[in-house]
């Protein structure tokens, strides 16, 4: 369990999060929304304690990370998975080996049962076929599923997405958004996706959270945001001009 | 907004608008805000540089790492190094026999090549050379990897970044400079006792005892100091161009140039410094 008790953060007198409380429940799908620019991948950030808030605490496993030193917080990370943005594969590396590394540094496990388990997470996400292939020759839609294939590599308890369907086409957008559900269902872990995408949103969110101007405007159930009355809301869903929304910024 | 004061051009009017526009009375904050720039500078150079070397020493010890840079930063540097060798050891002994002829003391050539490149041109040409190909290599290689968000990565997977990426080439290079300098420096030799004895017809025998006689053991190690000095400059100075990139694309290529350029006048103070101090006089 992650929980964000009125953290706060400025860079530079721009103020990007401002007393938001947030929880991520265990076992679930949450999905943070807000234009780019919001602050959303500061969230993640926080959770992986690569940035430490101004104010407020972020707890992680019940636990207050303020106190953390550098070492704990890499205990704690070891139970992470994170997709990168622009999926940060090892570009000196196979496909194999970027799987495989996470499982080289922090298992004792034998060559053959890395293969072995590398093997399962390339046939998840169906990349098998690439498995020999060079990082550098791939589609961004493949990067994508094997950046998924080394997040979850080590079975993690949280895995962590940075707008995992930007910038994709539709089909690859829909295989993602599978990808996310089936191996969120297989595993029971934790999920934490940060978005812009609203229809890929809809189709993967138990929880939704938005973030508008530093503060959370709202955070419920996902059938409940589909329907609410808020006009904020409402307007980035539905992605009109109009409204309280501040369009230009 | 208001319109952006025309900057006069030339020293004598530049002089004269900061006298009218006072811009004197701004020095101290200028000079303030540069300062504040360096100590940050300073202050990063000095964290990167210990916790660099504090990592070396503890566990997990990737092996691989290791073999792969030394294989990088001297190997592959090996066609570079024996070229250099080759042409500094000819033309030197070209032009030297040249003006020592003029003192009736041609067969002190092979002494003093052999003492110059042992003690000095070895060492700072093997730098300088391995310097233009890895500095960068490593700033654009390390670099790429910041802005593409792979430190991130190793990170985010536990993995000590530093540890991981820096503290295995600084380990190399300190390592393979002196091997690379000593082969430089045998190439050089070879290069030297051939144009002076079979292109200009030297005694041989003349050649080889005014190397003993002008070389001791010392100077020798002075130059293999210098290059442990210079292999560990030119990776750290990569390193620390890389690891501390901004900006796309674009950044990675500033950092590489910076690296070259800042690496070689490292290398050439350092060279004057460590030189005069284990100088002795006779
Ligand atoms: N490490 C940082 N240093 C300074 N500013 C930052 C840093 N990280 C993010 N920001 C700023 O915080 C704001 C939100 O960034 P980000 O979280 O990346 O937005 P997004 O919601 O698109 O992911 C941006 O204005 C960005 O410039
Ligand atoms: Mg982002």
């Amino acid at each position: 369990m992650i929980r964000f008790e009125g953290v706060s953060k400025a860079f530079g007198g721009e103020q990007v999060l401002e007393r938001v409380d947030l929880a991520f429940p265990k076992g679930r799908i949450t999905v943070v929304v807000g234009r780019s620019g919001a602050g959303k991948s500061v969230i993640l950030q926080h959770i992986l304690g690569f940035l430490k808030p101004d104010q407020g605490t972020v707890f992680i496993d019940g636990e207050d990370s303020g106190h953390f030193t550098p070492q704990q917080w890499r205990e704690k990370r070891k139970k992470f998975g994170m997709l990168f943005q622009n999926s940060a594969l090892f570009d000196s590396m196979s496909v194999f080996e970027n799987v495989a590394f996470p499982l080289i540094e922090h298992t004792q496990k034998s060559r053959e049962e890395i293969a072995e388990i590398v093997q399962k997470k390339l046939a998840l996400v169906g990349l098998v076929n690439a498995k020999h292939k060079s990082t550098a020759s791939l589609s961004g839609g493949m990067r994508k599923r094997v950046a998924l294939a080394r997040a979850i590599a080590l079975d993690p308890q949280v895995v962590l997405f940075d707008e995992p369907t930007s910038g994709l086409d539709p089909i690859v957008t829909t295989v993602i958004n599978r990808l996310i559900l089936d191996t969120q269902k297989a595993t029971g872990c934790t999920y934490i996706v940060i978005s812009h995408d609203i229809a890929a949103t809809f189709r993967i969110a138990h929880k939704i959270a938005m973030l508008y101007d530093g503060r959370i405007v709202i955070d419920a159930p996902a059938e409940e945001v589909k329907n609410t009355k808020d006009p904020l809301v409402k307007q980035f869903i539905q992605g009109e001009l109009t409204g309280p929304f501040d369009v230009f910024y | 907004m208001s319109p952006e004061p025309v900057k006069p051009r030339g020293f004598i009017a530049r002089f004269f608008s900061y006298l009218l526009h006072r811009e004197y009375l701004q020095f101290p904050e200028r000079v303030g805000a540069k300062g504040l720039i360096w100590t940050q500078a300073l202050g990063r150079i000095g964290l990167l540089l210990i916790e660099s070397l504090r990592v070396m020493f503890l566990p997990p010890f990737r092996w691989r790492l290791y073999t792969k840079q030394l294989e990088f930063i001297g190997n592959r540097s090996l066609t570079v190094i024996l070229l250099t060798g080759f042409a500094v050891g000819a033309i030197l002994t070209l032009q030297l026999t040249a003006t020592l002829t003029q003192f009736s003391s041609e067969n002190m050539v092979g002494g003093i090549v052999a003492l110059v490149m042992a003690k000095e041109l070895g060492p700072l040409l093997g730098g300088l050379m391995i310097n233009g190909r890895v500095a960068s290599a490593i700033a654009a290689e390390i670099g790429a990897m910041r802005v593409s968000e792979q430190i991130d990565a190793l990170e985010a997977m536990s993995v000590d970044s530093v540890q991981y990426l820096i503290s295995p080439r600084l380990f190399a290079g300190a390592l393979i400079l002196p091997f690379m300098t000593l082969i430089l420096n045998m190439v050089a030799m070879l290069a030297s006792y051939m144009v002076a004895v079979h292109l200009l017809g030297l005694d041989a025998g003349m050649f080889f005892s005014k190397i003993s006689d002008l070389v001791q053991m010392e100077d020798l190690f002075e130059g293999l100091a210098k290059s442990v000095a210079f292999g560990f400059i030119l990776t750290f100075v990569g390193c620390y161009k890389g690891f501390f990139t901004r900006g796309g694309a674009q950044g990675v290529g500033l950092a590489t140039t910076q690296a070259v350029v800042v690496g070689s006048v490292l290398i050439m103070l350092s060279d004057y410094f460590i030189g005069s101090f284990m100088l002795d006089w006779p």
